[in-house]
């Protein structure tokens, strides 16, 4: 399953967010977008995940553009977790799961053993089969990420996108949502893409790292080609030593000071190794 | 299967199954519609009222079938109407306090049937219906495009709802200002009241309510899945404003009907979804059944009480929705602080 | 509520805001503006009167009868729309200042409804009350809706959402109006009567009601003035305003007392006249900026002139025969409302 963005231009109203962006996310693999507040990275997630449409440019799923598809052909292959979800008053987490069946079901007819199944197995693939009867509300927050995400999962699509997934988690939650990711991918071989803030554990999960710069994309490949300290310095503004982390080996930045901004080079370099620029 | 879990109202009541719920206020309901045709300015005998709505042929035969039978007939299709309506409408805009009143129905209305009732008042009556029913559709055409960009928000469409709902109320306050001369029917209607409506009324409604509610039950669905917050419903593959003004355009079309029958009854639709969500939570599929029969019973209730309460007066039905739903409408407020 | 230029965002209400020079402007205009129509409704009836006959009556001079009109009739009315305008564009800009939302107004909160529901009651019970009786009553009606609507739709704890606020105010002011009519429907009598009244206006508008108001219009315009710059304080948010030493409640509980005293008496003189207090209150801060000190008194001289000018306008509906001018302010304001309405920003 192939997802392709094609020199998108993204604008809220008349102000334009993205500009020319094109992006091939690697099949089978762990990318995430990473860049600083306002470069616009959360956007082309939207865009990506049809939820905004472009002004100009196209997301291609699978061979066809994702604005001619219905909205339910593209729920059946691609989910998308966005950054904030309410859950219903006093829903039980199996009930929000089931709201993953949605794209696979027609309107009053009664579940089929293929929903069952997929239900039972996207909260066994999260762990949520034991909290199944517990109130979402009543979660703390990493299972409450949880359940949301079995609810992806049980739409059973090839490709996940998820929008800042550990934002409000505390460190521990954090890990535990980026494993739960990590081992989906390992397992399931399914295609994640997540916005991150946090560049180190982006380092550690990711396989790709797509940078991106002022609604433009700056660099992108794995991330030991990708995080250098000259990155750090022109993208984020942080004068940064970057190292083998001790135990994984994945880069591992470390923030010394502030760069004024008349030091970072504005004009995009080239794209760094296995980079796919269409 | 996907059921919301109903939550218990209290711990140590055990929380009772849809249809116990439905049975126990249909029951409810068929009892109180056969007081409720005895109950008249002119006192009917409960027996005999009974058997001449059943088709015997005694002296309240006329009165029975031409006035009473009619009104508490009228009270069921309204108040399922209202009650159904209500309940979409608040899934769609995402806020409990949100009813038809507020984006724009019985406000347009109002401007409908006010113009012909005082600017034309020579019209026949059967043209009133069309009147405030073409009034109503109309009101919630402005109010959606006016919300519209990029997509009509819940809460654009809530706002200017009461936006357009001022500026009907400032049209109808205009005529009656300029035309003042039949203001007291004017008021009544306004006020929403069943008296003096017949079989022909009852003909008039029945079918959207017939048509409409299974037609709103089918979506309710996808009601539930836009609860989730527009993002995430059309992650799962919902056609989020198709939805929306295909389950509004219905549910106004449902309440416009009973409108235009029964003039502007108010806090039915704003109080009948709320007293079934928390008996049956907050799946649609459940509860908006059960909301209409909350909306019939708050009929039957109001429409009884208006005649029973002093007699030769007929008062109008919607006062009274209004003084039972005002102050539970003031409870919920207070307890839906967020 | 992020809606720029609405009530209060953070970034605008500094002081800094205030912009003198169009403060000045715009004072200079409205008072122009408020004497053109302070004059041209004093001109303009069943019996027109020319420029020199109005002055003329003012002074004594002339037509006897013209003075007569001009002095007892139409004087006392043009003052009551200056006023009443005054009074509930003040009350309007105290209400958004208090619950930091755009939509705040007497009339959408349900205060008006609540003054009219009380005083409609009196009416009905006892036939005739007049002068400080009938303000105290608006006072106690005005009051308990302020109280309770602003209570109920959670201002004080946490910004309340102005969609929130809206559909609270639209259904208590239903349910209030339901009331009302229920009273009305019970006395049948004088109907039409009590529902110009309910329009809202200054028809006939007496000197006596002008000393009635005149009092209460002096100690609320004090307060608001005394309270703005807290009402400039609590822009920043509560928690920022308790933090830089302002007591939130007394000045909540000020506002709200200061609100009563204008719209209540106003609305017990001349009945609910419609949403000056909404648009006149956003129209001023487009002008001036968001500092109190300066759209308090600003909104309330624009106020004064709006309302005039919809007297005058008033007389055009029926023309010989008189209409409510509250007529003119609700078929302006309802679709200022939209506007409003259409500029929020679609958050969530």
């Amino acid at each position: 399953m192939k997802l392709t963005a094609d020199s998108l231009v993204l604008a809220y109203g008349p102000k334009v967010i993205v500009d020319g962006v094109s992006i091939r996310i690697p099949e089978g693999r762990i990318s995430v977008l990473i860049g600083p507040n306002g470069s616009g990275k959360s956007t082309i997630l939207r865009a990506l995940s049809r939820l905004l449409k472009p002004q100009s440019g196209q997301v291609v799923l699978d061979g066809h553009s994702i604005q001619t598809m219905t909205t339910r052909e593209v729920a059946r292959k691609l989910a998308i977790l966005p950054q904030q979800s309410t859950a219903p008053e006093a829903i039980t987490v199996e009930n929000l799961v089931w709201y993953g069946r949605h794209p696979h079901r027609r309107a009053i007819l009664p579940p089929t053993p293929a929903d069952r199944r997929a239900v039972g197995w996207a909260m066994a693939a999260t762990g949520m089969d034991k909290f199944r009867a517990r109130p979402v509300d009543e979660l703390s927050g990493g299972q409450r990420q949880r359940a949301w995400i079995s609810l992806a999962l049980a739409q059973e699509t090839d490709i996940l996108l998820l929008d800042e997934p550990t934002t409000f988690l505390d460190l521990s939650h954090q890990l535990d949502v980026l494993e739960l990711c990590a081992e989906l991918n390992r397992e399931q071989g399914k295609t994640i893409v997540m916005v991150l803030h946090d560049i180190n554990l982006a380092a550690e999960y990711a396989h790709h790292l797509f940078v991106i710069r002022s609604g433009c994309l700056h660099t992108e490949g794995d991330p030991p080609a990708v995080l250098t300290s000259d990155l750090l310095r022109d993208v984020f503004g942080v004068e940064a030593r970057v190292m083998p982390h001790p135990v994984t080996g994945a880069p591992l930045c470390i923030p010394l000071r502030k760069v004024p901004r008349e030091d970072r080079r504005p004009h995009r370099p080239a794209v760094v190794e296995n980079g796919g620029s269409l | 299967m996907a059921v919301l879990a109903a939550r218990p109202l209290r711990p140590w009541v055990v929380a009772p199954t849809l249809p116990v719920l439905l049975a126990v206020l249909g029951g409810a309901a068929v009892v109180l519609s056969i007081f409720s045709l005895a109950i008249s300015g002119a006192h009917l005998p409960l027996w005999p009222a009974l058997q001449a709505a059943v088709g015997a042929d005694n002296r309240y035969g006329p009165v029975i079938r031409n006035s009473q039978l009619p009104r508490v007939l009228l009270c069921w299709v309204v108040g399922c109407s209202l009650g159904v309506a209500g309940g979409v409408t608040q899934g769609v805009i995402r806020n409990p306090l949100a009813s038809p009143d507020v984006i724009g129905v019985s406000k347009g209305a109002g401007v409908g049937a006010a113009l012909l009732l005082l600017v034309l008042p020579t019209a026949p009556v059967i043209a009133i219906p069309i009147a405030a029913f073409s009034g109503g559709l109309l009101a919630f055409v402005a109010v959606y495009l006016f919300a519209y960009r990029q997509g009509a928000s819940p809460v654009r469409l809530a706002l200017t709802g009461i936006a357009v709902g001022a500026i009907c109320d400032s049209i109808v306050r205009f005529l009656l200002v300029k035309w003042p001369i039949d203001i007291n029917a004017a008021l009544i209607w306004l006020v929403g009241s069943l008296y003096g409506r017949t079989q022909v009324d009852v003909l008039e409604v029945l079918p959207w309510m017939l048509v409409l509610t299974p037609a709103l039950l089918f979506f309710a669905h996808r009601l539930d899945v836009l609860g989730l917050g527009d993002d995430l419903a059309i992650g799962l593959g919902e056609p989020v404003e198709r939805t929306r003004l295909v389950t509004l355009l219905l549910a106004v079309s449902l309440a416009s009907a009973a409108v235009a029958v029964a003039g502007a009854i108010g806090f039915v639709g704003l109080v009948a979804p709320h007293i079934a969500r928390r008996l049956v939570g907050g799946q649609h599929l459940r509860y908006l059944p059960l909301s209409a029969l909350v909306g019939v019973l708050l009929m039957l209730i109001a429409d009884s009480l208006g005649r029973g309460i002093h007699p030769p007066l007929d008062v109008p039905a919607g006062l009274i929705t209004a003084l039972i739903g005002g102050p539970f409408f003031l409870y919920l407020l207070a307890r839906i602080v967020r | 509520m992020a809606s720029s230029g609405s009530a209060a965002t953070t970034s605008d209400v500094l002081p800094a805001r205030a912009r003198y020079p169009a403060g000045v402007l715009v004072a200079l205009a409205g008072t122009g503006l408020l004497l053109v129509a302070a004059f041209w409704d004093l001109a303009i009836g069943a019996r027109p009167l020319s420029a020199s006959q109005v002055v003329g009556g003012l002074f004594g001079h002339g037509n006897v009868l013209d003075v007569e009109i001009v002095r007892s009739i139409r004087l006392p009315r043009v003052l009551m729309a200056a006023v009443i305008g005054l009074d509930l564009a003040m009350s309007g800009v105290i209400m958004q200042g208090l619950t930091a939302n755009p939509l705040a107004a007497p009339d959408i909160v349900g205060v008006s409804a609540g003054a009219a529901l009380v005083v409609v009651a009196a009416a009905t019970v006892f036939a005739q009350i007049h002068g400080t009786a009938l303000v105290l009553l608006g006072f106690a009606g005005a009051g308990i809706a302020a109280f309770g609507v602003l209570g109920l739709a959670g201002v004080g704890q946490g910004r309340t959402s102005p969609v929130r606020m809206a559909l609270a105010g639209v259904t208590v002011t239903a349910m209030l109006l339901a009331f009302t009519q229920a009273l009305l429907l019970l006395h049948q009598n004088g109907t039409a009567g009590i529902f110009f009244w309910l329009v809202g206006g200054v028809n006939f508008a007496q000197w006596s009601d002008l000393l009635v108001i005149l009092p209460w219009t002096a100690i609320g315009a004090a307060g608001a003035m005394l309270l703005a710059v807290a009402l400039n304080i609590l822009a920043l948010g509560d928690d920022v305003a308790r933090g830089v030493g302002l007591n939130v409640d007394r000045t909540r509980l000020l506002g709200v007392l200061c609100v009563v005293c204008l719209a209540g008496a106003a609305v017990a003189v001349s009945g609910p006249v419609a949403f000056i207090g909404l648009i006149v209150p956003h129209t001023t801060r487009r002008l001036v900026g968001n500092n109190h000190l300066l759209v308090i008194p600003l909104a309330g001289l624009l106020g004064a002139t709006l309302l005039t000018f919809a007297d005058v306008g008033a007389r055009f509906v029926q023309f010989p025969f008189e209409t409510p001018s509250g007529i003119v302010t609700a078929l302006l304001g309802a679709p200022f409302f939209l506007y409003l309405a259409r500029r929020h920003r679609a958050s969530a």
